[in-house]
């Protein structure tokens, strides 16, 4: 993974204006926010379970949120 | 003898469906009052019919991007606090989210989150006008 991520550069001029941002988000944001949703999906829908009276559910879903956080921490470098 | 507080109306702005129903489920078990709007334009129909004290919008959506929405809801009601929030990714989610803030956003938040950071980062951005205003 570069330091840009696995899905390129970045764009240039990205803070100059908010038509900047729109157009540079095809280019580099969108893969990202993609993966980046499917991630805060998971973590939704295993907040469900973690909230589970059983502690055996509950762990499960635990587990699952602390998967989708690692992979989250290794999409952003970090891990 | 007062009545009690309205809660805060929270518009929550976001086109990844399960997204949008787990924040609306997250606020509402936290007793605000929520509308859920699926992309920018839509939400800012909603807010031009029923005026919110908070706006949680997604900064990358089709239709309408987030920031466009941001910068028109900051010109229709300056004193709307916003939450921004963004999966663009390291360095993009962070580069949106900066220009979110410096466009007028009160809060940012980078996807992917837990519900309680959510609701950690809702709380503050309402604490910034106090809650309850019923507006």
């Amino acid at each position: 993974m570069t330091a840009e991520g696995p899905f390129g550069a970045r764009g240039s001029g990205m803070q100059d204006t908010a038509h900047g941002a729109t157009q540079v988000r095809s280019a580099v944001a969108l893969p990202w926010h993609a993966l980046n949703n499917i991630l805060a999906r998971i973590i939704a829908l295993a907040e469900d379970l973690a909230d589970h009276d059983d502690e055996g559910v509950s762990g499960r879903g635990e587990a699952v949120i602390e998967q989708a956080e690692l992979a989250a921490r290794l999409l952003r470098g970090e891990a | 003898m007062t009545s009690p507080p309205i809660p805060p109306l929270v518009l929550v702005i976001e086109d990844d469906t399960v997204l949008l129903m787990a924040m609306t489920d997250w606020l509402k078990a936290e007793g605000y009052r929520v509308m859920a709007a699926a992309d920018g334009g839509r939400g800012l129909d909603l807010f031009r019919q029923m005026k919110a004290d908070i706006v949680v919008t997604d900064i990358i959506m089709p239709e309408r991007e987030g920031i466009e929405t941001l910068m028109a809801l900051k010109a229709l009601a300056p004193e709307t606090r916003v939450l921004a929030i963004s999966g663009g990714g390291r360095v993009a989610a962070g580069d949106f989210l900066t220009l979110a803030k410096s466009l007028g956003a009160d809060g940012v938040l980078a996807k992917p989150f837990r519900r309680e950071a959510f609701l950690e980062t809702v709380r503050t951005v309402a604490s910034l006008k106090g809650e309850g205003t019923g507006s």
